[in-house]
């Protein structure tokens, strides 16, 4: 069974290096520019001072006085383009392994192999968990020789919480993916559907920052949970992040297991 | 004898439609079985139930005396499967292909069936003539020494030098004990590799027999020549049709008994006679089109 792991990841390697090529290609912008960035730090609070709270914390403002790397990080990075690329590869990563498989009619290959479904959703599965283990580790603590390099302390308790909470978002955006292309046979059909529902909760997110009454939309997005501001402040996670992201993967995972064994597949 | 493969009372419906419906068949042990229909009819349907990639909705299936659906899994490493579009990686090689599928399920006889059909292991897939493409399915078929290939249109893009060596290959496989079950939509091939064949129309199985059986029972083409003009009207009988001929010549498919039209064509003065059973394509028109 772990061959049809070890088969995907070597299939897939270059889109996988290329994606972490990218992200520390992005950190070492980020850690050049942080010291000449720091200058401007005080005219940009002058500017921002008079925006809405709401306003800062959907756009990772609220901590522009703090001096760390982490936080300048937050602000450039993890509040926008690192979960772009995040989402993007999961996405791409779940619609391609099951409904574009079977799209392509290559999991009959698969399905003619002496193992049983959970097991081959499991082989599968288990790559994609260490795609985004290993872009995660890569995308956050690549930080820290690029920062050295430029004289820049980094935080390491930080960016672990950082890792920690990344790790989850991406594999709950994965998690979720991965129903989608359990339940259907064509992987354009899972980009649009999963892109969507993103799209409502980042939207969702964004409303209920900046109007109080509808506040309560927030709970519904998991851009909400995805508090990347506080973690690479303090390194502290919330317990609710933990909850909802960990049980989130947990019965997504659970639905497309079982979805993929009993499923018709005409291949 | 023993079965190797039981189909029993299965139906499989995809919404208000029936693909199969209440289908009920046994495939003998160390037999090669055709399975025939026209587009549409359920056969790649019955092979996908077979293969457990689909779920029927009643009935059993029985595959080497085990539970097609709960022992799917451990039956696999018995089976070798060839679909009728099988899909290849296109990126990977032949080679690839097996080591994969050979590191999972053992390499069985692929070596030497490599050296048979001649394929060349290096280049990738999307490289492959489209009859590469099917010696190399055809090959992962045979991967883990299988007692049971199903094939849905084996000889699909392959030239009649490779036809033949295919036929070879699954007359052996045969003799030395295993069982094929293959669909097909060339008659001539089933006709002459099956021993046993099942038709298969809008989702029911109308017709399942020995080949011998199903040849010899069923239609009969006579040709007559008299020596006066014969009146087609003495060869309206039940189950006869006049296909063909004028004057003194006349042509009749006969379904079911010839001896009525041995008996009206007693009448007159026969020049020449010829009876011959009709084709497989005939035979299996029959159930098409009834």
């Amino acid at each position: 069974m772990w061959q049809i792991t070890f088969r995907e990841l070597k299939d897939r390697k270059w889109s996988l290096l290329a994606y972490c090529l990218g992200s520390l290609l992005l950190l070492w912008i980020y850690a050049a520019t942080f010291k000449s960035s720091q200058a401007s730090a005080q005219q940009l609070l002058e500017v921002v001072k008079g925006y809405p709270k709401g306003f800062l914390d959907a756009f990772g403002l609220n901590n522009l006085a703090s001096n760390s790397i982490e936080v300048y990080l937050n602000a450039k990075h993890f509040s926008f383009i690192w979960p772009l690329l995040a989402i993007i590869l999961a996405l791409s990563r779940a619609g391609s392994q099951f409904a574009g498989e079977i799209q392509a009619g290559t999991m009959g290959l698969l399905l003619a192999l002496p193992l049983k479904r959970w097991q081959i959703f499991i082989a599968k599965y288990a790559t994609g968990l260490l795609t985004i283990v290993v872009f995660t580790l890569i995308s956050v603590f690549g930080i820290i020789p690029l920062a050295s390099a430029y004289d820049i302390p980094t935080h390491f308790h930080v960016l672990v919480g950082a890792w920690v909470l990344t790790t989850l978002f991406m594999g709950t955006v994965y998690a979720v993916s991965v129903v989608v292309s359990a339940w259907v046979s064509d992987k354009g059909r899972v980009y649009a559907i999963v892109s969507a529902v993103l799209m409502l909760t980042y939207v969702a997110n964004i409303i209920a920052l900046l109007d109080d009454k509808l506040s309560g939309l927030k709970y519904y997005s998991l851009f909400y949970y995805f508090n990347t501001a506080e973690v690479l402040d303090t390194g502290h996670i919330t317990t609710r992040s933990l909850a909802v992201f960990g049980l989130t993967i947990v019965i997504a995972t659970v639905v497309a297991a079982w979805r993929f064994s009993r499923r018709d597949i005409s291949v | 004898m023993l079965a190797a493969i039981q189909v029993k009372r299965v139906t499989k419906s995809f919404g208000a439609k029936r693909a199969l419906d209440n289908v009920t068949l046994t495939v003998p042990e160390g037999h090669i079985f055709g399975f025939l229909g026209p587009n549409g009819a359920g056969k790649t349907t019955m092979i996908r139930c077979l293969m457990d990639y689909m779920r029927v909705s009643h009935g059993a299936i029985s595959i080497l005396g085990r539970d097609a659906r709960t022992e799917s899994a451990a039956l696999k490493r018995e089976i070798g499967y060839l679909s009728s579009d099988m899909q290849l990686h296109p990126n990977w090689s032949a080679r690839t292909h097996l080591n994969f599928m050979g590191g999972i399920e053992g390499r069985g006889r692929t070596a030497e069936l490599v050296r048979k059909f001649n394929l060349d292991l290096k280049p990738k897939v999307r490289d492959l003539s489209s009859g590469n493409k099917q010696k190399l399915a055809i090959i992962l078929a045979f991967v883990g020494n299988p007692k049971l290939l199903i094939m849905d249109e084996p000889t699909r893009g392959l030239d009649p030098l490779l036809q033949n060596q295919l036929y070879d290959l699954l007359r052996d496989f045969a003799a030395q004990g295993g069982t094929v079950f293959l669909s097909s939509h060339n008659l001539a091939e089933v006709q002459q590799l099956c021993d046993n064949v099942a038709v298969i129309r809008e989702g029911k199985v109308v017709a399942a027999e020995a080949m011998t059986d199903i040849l010899q029972l069923r239609v009969h083409l006579v040709n007559a020549v008299a020596a006066k003009v014969i009146d087609q009207a003495d060869f309206k009988l039940k189950d006869v049709e006049v296909i063909g001929g004028s004057g003194k010549n006349i042509s009749l498919k006969v379904r079911g008994k010839i001896d009525p039209v041995i008996k009206a064509l007693a009448k007159y003065n026969l020049t020449d006679l010829e009876v011959t059973h009709a084709a497989l394509e005939d035979v299996f028109m029959e159930y098409y089109q009834n």
